[in-house]
């Protein structure tokens, strides 16, 4: 079996077995794609369609896109965009595209719209479904020295960080085969599922101040710091970027009032999210389709959604995705990364800046918004924790290496520093945060992955990892961070009832910084976190980053989004990766579930979803009984598979830097990247679990 | 030709005095099988109604609060109490909340004092109903028959009578009162159509519905003589403004099908009567010639679409020009394109632009003074019928004038096509737009040019590319976000493109007419397929997909779509066939009649086939 799977490299993926409470063992199976057969009288009738008759389609598609500017114009004209500090802003910055992506995004959907003008001409009138269409499409190279195969021949052959398109580990699933969403008349609304599984109860019990502490073995607990480890690693890995107007402007699926737009005002890329309230008037969170890539040929019917991120564990979250962002964030001396407060914090964005990175409306009197790589550094206080911490630790070592190598360029400095803190990171990431998520099993056999010839091409991040399995962790997240830096005390262990004071609350922070933001409020901040235990993964979320109410919405729900994206993306049903990961094969019904998922949640899941083979892969994911380490077997697969694929490129792609300059720093452990970054006094052992006997606090001082 | 003013009407206004309302008249009798004696003086007919639902504070006051999501919704809905006694009410009611009532308070008064919406009409299945209509014989594909025979059945589900109580007491609605049951378009449109019933009229003949189709007719006559005119739909709200003018194209279809001569004499004064009354009230003068525009005669906003006019007029600064705006938005509502970049005229007298740029007053348009034409010549051969020679010669001189109007004023050589015409840049507007092609469906032009006319619309075809669209025709080419453009095809003007093609009668015309035809009935089938609905408008890039865009949802039913769609299986249905395809398999059509059938029984739509596995 292994034998055979290494030939099929791209399509390797580690499988776990699927009883929960059994063991793993690792296993190399391929998801399987089995490809579609043309029917012969099919390829034939396809092949005789006329080069001219390629060109036309192509011309009609971008006559397609170029005819929408007018729609795009009477849009704007009527103030119909993404509003400075709305809903919709804050959400934006989620998905925000650079200029690199919406030219790239422009080019594939130009593709996709030609495709479409074939497939509504020539297959869909002779009865060939999407997915046979598709198959030949797919071969079909773009009419040679066509406009549009010039520019997408330039995107391929530019050098390019990022900007891959998504990989699949299942075929893709769409209404016609191309790119047409699922809708409500065949799945429930992305809201209605949010709303089903939000838990009124559960949700109050978190909010009261109160909170028992040490009451059982906390060993066994996560701490919020794997919660924002594993936002960081997404953000690093993957980002996923709204389509935007033709001339830049983002796109707006709602008015105001956020109700449904007329249907006028609708955006042929809208795919808003709708809820009726009580007068059946739809309320409405906005919702833009993802960005395209071109894919990995200049072929009809290849476009796929677009990963603005670089596939790999890089900070380029912090360092910036492109080389114009990176320069940005450079001091340009001593190979140091811009801060403020005297290095403390991280630098603040110039007055142009503000609306790309916080959604503060334009009245408000901004006094902190941070700048790095990526615009989700001021989704939360947390994040902003977290790129601090590695901003420091860069500049730390930039410092380090200045005073042993006084001859060093500003270049010199700043990339050995980048490649240590790099390294460190990567360590923490694989050696301690990968165990925490995927239990010792499976992490170990991640890290066992053989590595590849050093030909062979790199496999791209998985859509399923990207817009699925990584976002596990928001099912984790509290509805405030409740303050215990008062308890820093080595060894304590009293079941006391703390009464507790917020240090904020999350729904107050989401893109809107509002704290002072000093030395001492991000030591306060990671304090809470490490004592702070996770929310359980389950498909539960608080009420902060949902909206439970058939009321105007005031803040977004991200659990509708990510069902929505789900569906913009194409993803299978939850059903079908369950079959691919495991030896289950052949789910027939809802109790297939339960070996997976409790009873109650399955049951939940019966009465929001008519068929159990709807059921979303986010959805059915998060529902899992989490086993060994912090998800279900389904994130597990899908998480392992993606963490192989990362350890192989680490392993073929090293960075270009001296070995003994890393192994100076390889003693920098999770707990040492804190204690050093920061003005902690001590920090666990395992940065990723509450203080316990069996993990215990390290003073800092003695590192 | 008459009479170069506009001259507004003067029956109507008095529905914008205030109360007190003199109480309207009595229905006068309804025609039945004659239609004699129509009063060529205009009846004052008031709908008493119309002060709750055509315009004034109550109107107002509750549609500013958008307590729907759909405005028409609340000018559907029946009154509990007397107009008066409601007008009373609402004003204690606005004084007892110092003019100033919450929204959820308006939603309590709008709930305590109106019923809901359409309780007025109950659904109607047609007497005259025939399981097996004789069309489906000319049908050879036997999904096509199938779907022929569901659209046969949906009629049923379209009909609508009025309830009696509507006949004893029409104030306490804003349905008007008809006195034969009708089909509707479906959807939102729960009331008749003026010119949807064109096509649902032609389509009920093809299923040989001749009562139904001639009830609908006589309803229509019967406006006539109360009114003056047809209005845009069968509500009061509707007081202002008509419709492109089909009911002599009904009749006719109706004499056609049936050879009553009886009734086409029968309806000629009436015919006549709308004719003049719409010349009168519609007509402009351009190079010299008289021509007919689409003009409302109302005041106010749309009150179906209340808000929505009053947030567009946002934009105009005085009450003279927001008044002037509604009066646009209204009369593109009588062309029937609501709306669409046909009527924008900015101030570079292009097209670009968005609702503010409406000025449909000032534009001539090709369709209505096609109709108009064949309004003359219907009316014409109809006094032939009944050897009124004189009456034949002055409507056959009528439909000259007319005639030539269109094409010293609307033919574009350089174009190669009709065009619409700009009053105020005095310019042609050389846009594409369906209706430009009207002319060869009435033959409004010289038969001795078929040949040149037929070769230079052909080029004008080319030249806009308009073979490329898998899902149809568009309206327009240009992608505004509004229903009548881009890339929304509807039903009527598809129809009125492809006959016309087909009505030229060179060969390269009636080849490009019949592809289109058949492109039409199979993408309507796969939509019909894939959905088991019908569309009120469907997407030109789309083999099978409906439209979007416009104030509200896509709707279904629907009348006018399943006439056209009726007519042209009868038409094409001998020479379709879905599974003779170079790419279909033996294996790739496999739902047979028998089989499907079986499906349909314990299927949730009992009579309706299931395709959802054709084509896999």
């Amino acid at each position: 079996m292994r034998q055979k799977a290494y030939l099929w490299l791209l399509n390797l993926v580690i499988i776990v077995a699927l009883s929960p409470g059994s063991s793993y063992s690792a296993n190399v199976l391929a998801f399987q794609q089995s490809p579609i057969s043309l029917r012969k009288d099919v390829r034939d009738y396809l092949n005789r369609i006329s080069p001219a008759e390629w060109m036309e389609f192509l011309t009609s598609g971008i006559d397609s896109i170029n005819r929408q500017k007018r729609l795009e114009d009477n849009l704007l004209s009527s103030d119909i965009t993404v509003q400075n500090g709305s809903l919709s802003h804050a959400q934006l910055l989620d998905t925000l595209p650079n200029e690199k992506s919406q030219l790239d995004s422009d080019i594939a959907l130009k593709i996709l719209k030609g495709t479409l003008f074939m497939y509504n001409s020539k297959c869909l009138p002779r009865g060939i479904s999407g997915d046979e269409c598709r198959a030949f499409l797919e071969t079909k190279p773009l009419p040679e020295g066509s406009p549009l195969s010039v520019e997408c021949n330039r995107v391929l052959q530019s050098p390019r960080t990022g900007h891959h398109a998504f990989r699949r580990l299942l075929p893709r699933n769409y209404k016609n085969g191309f790119h047409e969403m699922f809708g409500e008349d065949k799945l429930p609304g992305a809201w209605s599922i949010s709303m089903a599984l939000y838990d009124q109860e559960n949700d109050s019990l978190h909010r009261t101040g109160s909170r028992t502490r040490a009451d059982t073995d906390d060993s066994d607990y996560s701490n919020l710091v794997l919660v924002q480890f594993s936002q960081f690693v997404e953000h690093d890995m993957s980002k996923t970027v709204s389509q935007s107007m033709s001339n830049g402007y983002p796109i707006e699926c709602c008015n105001r009032n956020q109700n449904n737009l007329q249907p006028r005002f609708h955006h042929p890329l809208c795919a808003p999210i709708l809820y009726n309230d009580k007068n059946n008037w739809p309320n409405c969170l906005n919702y833009v389709r993802s960005a395209l890539a071109v894919g990995e040929r200049c072929n009809f019917g290849s476009a796929e959604q677009l990963n603005q991120a670089t596939g790999n564990l890089d900070l380029s979250q912090l360092y910036g995705f492109t080389d114009a962002a990176e320069r940005k964030m450079r001091t340009l001396t001593n190979g140091a990364l811009k801060s403020s407060l005297h290095g403390k914090l991280l630098p603040m964005t110039s007055d142009d800046e503000d609306h790309r990175f916080c959604a503060w409306n334009n009245s408000a009197n901004v006094t902190t918004c941070f700048i790095a790589g990526d615009s989700r550094v001021n989704s939360s206080p947390l994040s902003i924790l977290v790129y601090t911490i590695f901003m420091r630790n860069h500049n730390r070592i930039a410092a380090e290496l200045l005073s042993r190598h006084k001859t060093w360029t500003d270049e010199q400095l700043y990339q050995a520093a980048k490649a240590v803190n790099i390294d460190i990171y990567r360590r923490v990431i694989m050696r301690e945060w990968l165990p925490e998520v995927l239990g010792q099993k499976t992490a170990a056999d991640v890290l066992a992955t053989p590595p590849v010839a050093a030909d062979e091409r790199l496999s791209e991040v998985s859509n399923e990892f990207a817009v699925a399995a990584i976002r596990f962790y928001l099912s984790m997240l509290p509805n405030a961070l409740h303050n215990l830096a008062s308890d820093n005390k080595v060894g304590s262990s009293n079941n006391n009832i703390l009464p507790l004071t917020n240090i904020f609350e999350l729904q107050n922070e989401i893109y809107k910084p509002q704290l002072q933001y000093t030395s001492k409020k991000l030591s306060e901040i990671l304090q809470s976190l490490l004592h702070e235990r996770a929310m359980k993964m389950d498909a539960f979320y608080v009420g902060a980053i949902v909206w439970h109410e058939p009321t105007k919405p005031t803040h977004a729900d991200v659990l509708a989004f990510d069902i929505q994206r789900g569906r913009d993306h194409g993803l299978q049903p939850y059903y079908k990766y369950l079959e691919a990961c495991g030896n289950k094969k052949n789910i027939a019904g809802w109790s297939d579930f339960e070996a997976v998922m409790p009873k109650k949640i399955v049951d939940k899941l019966r009465n929001v979803y008519q068929r159990w083979r709807d059921v979303d892969l986010l959805i059915g994911g998060i529902s899992e009984q989490p086993v060994d380490g912090t998800v279900g077997p389904t994130f597990k697969c899908i998480l392992a598979e993606q963490f192989s694929k990362i350890h192989q490129r680490q392993q073929q792609r090293q960075l270009p830097t001296d070995d003994s300059l890393l192994r100076a720093y390889s003693a920098i452990n999770g707990t040492k990247l804190l204690c050093l970054n920061s003005d902690m006094v001590s920090v666990p052992q395992n940065i990723f679990r509450l203080q316990s006997n069996s993990n215990r606090l390290v003073k800092c001082d003695d590192i | 030709m008459i009479n170069i003013n506009v001259l507004y009407p003067i029956i109507l206004c008095c529905c914008l005095a205030a109360v007190p309302q003199v109480r309207a008249k009595h229905l006068p009798e309804y025609v039945a099988e004659s239609a004699n004696a129509i009063d060529k003086e205009v009846e004052t007919y008031n709908f008493t109604s119309c002060q709750i639902y055509c315009y004034g504070p109550l109107l107002h006051t509750v549609q500013m609060a958008k307590l729907f999501p759909d405005s028409k919704t609340f000018v559907d809905m029946k009154l509990k109490a007397s107009p008066e006694k409601t007008m009373e009410l609402f004003e204690a009611f606005m004084a007892s909340k110092n003019n100033a009532p919450t929204n959820d308070e308006i939603r309590k008064f709008v709930n305590d004092n109106f019923g809901d919406k359409g309780t007025e009409l109950e659904v109607w299945s047609p007497t005259d109903w025939v399981e097996n209509p004789a069309f489906l014989n000319l049908v050879n594909d036997p999904d096509l028959k199938q779907w022929g025979m569901d659209l046969n059945n949906i009629w049923k589900e379209l009909g609508r009578k009025m309830k009696d109580d509507v006949h004893k007491n029409p104030e306490y609605y804003s349905i008007i009162p008809v006195p034969n049951p009708v089909i509707v378009p479906g959807g939102r449109f729960i009331e008749f159509y003026y010119w949807d019933s064109y096509w649902i009229i032609r389509g009920l003949l093809y299923c040989e519905m001749r009562n139904t189709a001639r009830g609908m007719i006589e309803n229509l006559m019967s406006i006539v003589q109360r009114i003056g005119f047809i209005p845009n739909g069968g509500r009061v709200y509707y007081w202002g403004r008509s419709q492109p003018p089909l009911l002599a194209g009904m009749v006719k279809s109706y004499v056609d099908f049936t050879k009553d001569d009886r009734f086409a004499i029968n309806a000629l004064e009436i015919l006549e009567h709308e004719f003049e009354y719409f010349i009168n009230n519609h007509s402009v003068q351009a190079k010299g010639h008289d021509l007919a525009v689409y003009r409302d005669s109302s005041k106010g906003p749309r009150p179906e679409s209340y808000s929505e006019d009053v947030e567009t007029a946002e934009s105009f600064h005085t009450d003279e020009a927001k008044e002037d705006h509604y009066s646009e938005l209204k009369s593109a509502a009588e062309s029937g394109m609501d709306f669409s970049s046909r009527w924008y005229i900015n101030e570079n007298g292009t097209n670009i632009g968005n609702l503010s740029d409406a000025k449909t007053r000032s534009i001539v348009p090709v369709d209505l003074n096609a109709i108009l034409y064949w309004n003359a010549k219907i009316i014409a051969e109809f006094h032939a019928k009944a050897g009124n020679v004189d009456k034949m010669a002055e409507y056959e001189t009528k439909a000259q004038k007319i005639k030539e109007a269109i094409q010293a004023v609307l033919w574009n050589e350089e174009a190669g096509c009709w065009l619409d015409y700009d009053l105020i840049n005095e310019k042609p507007r050389d846009y594409f737009v369906t209706s430009n092609l009207a002319p060869l469906w009435v033959k409004a032009y010289n038969i001795s040019d078929t040949d040149k006319i037929s070769a230079s619309v052909l080029s004008y075809i080319e030249k806009n590319k308009l073979d490329t669209f898998p899902g149809g025709v568009p309206n327009t080419l240009y992608h505004t976000g509004e229903q009548w453009d881009f890339p929304n095809v509807w039903a009527p003007l598809q129809y009125i493109v492809i006959e016309g093609l087909d009505n030229i009668g060179t060969p390269e015309a009636q080849k490009l007419s019949k592809s289109w035809g058949h492109r039409w009935v199979k993408s309507n089938f796969a939509a019909y397929r894939d959905s088991r609905a019908m569309f009120e408008k469907y997407d030109a890039e789309k083999f099978g997909g409906h439209g979007g865009g416009g104030e509200y949802g896509v709707q279904k039913g629907f009348g006018w779509t399943n006439g056209v769609i009726i007519e042209w299986l009868a038409k094409y249905g001998h020479e379709i066939s879905l599974s003779n395809t170079g790419a279909a398999g033996p294996n790739s059509r496999f739902v047979s009649l028998l089989g499907v059938t079986a499906i349909a029984l314990i299927g949730a739509f009992a009579g309706r086939f299931i395709w959802r596995t054709w084509f896999k």
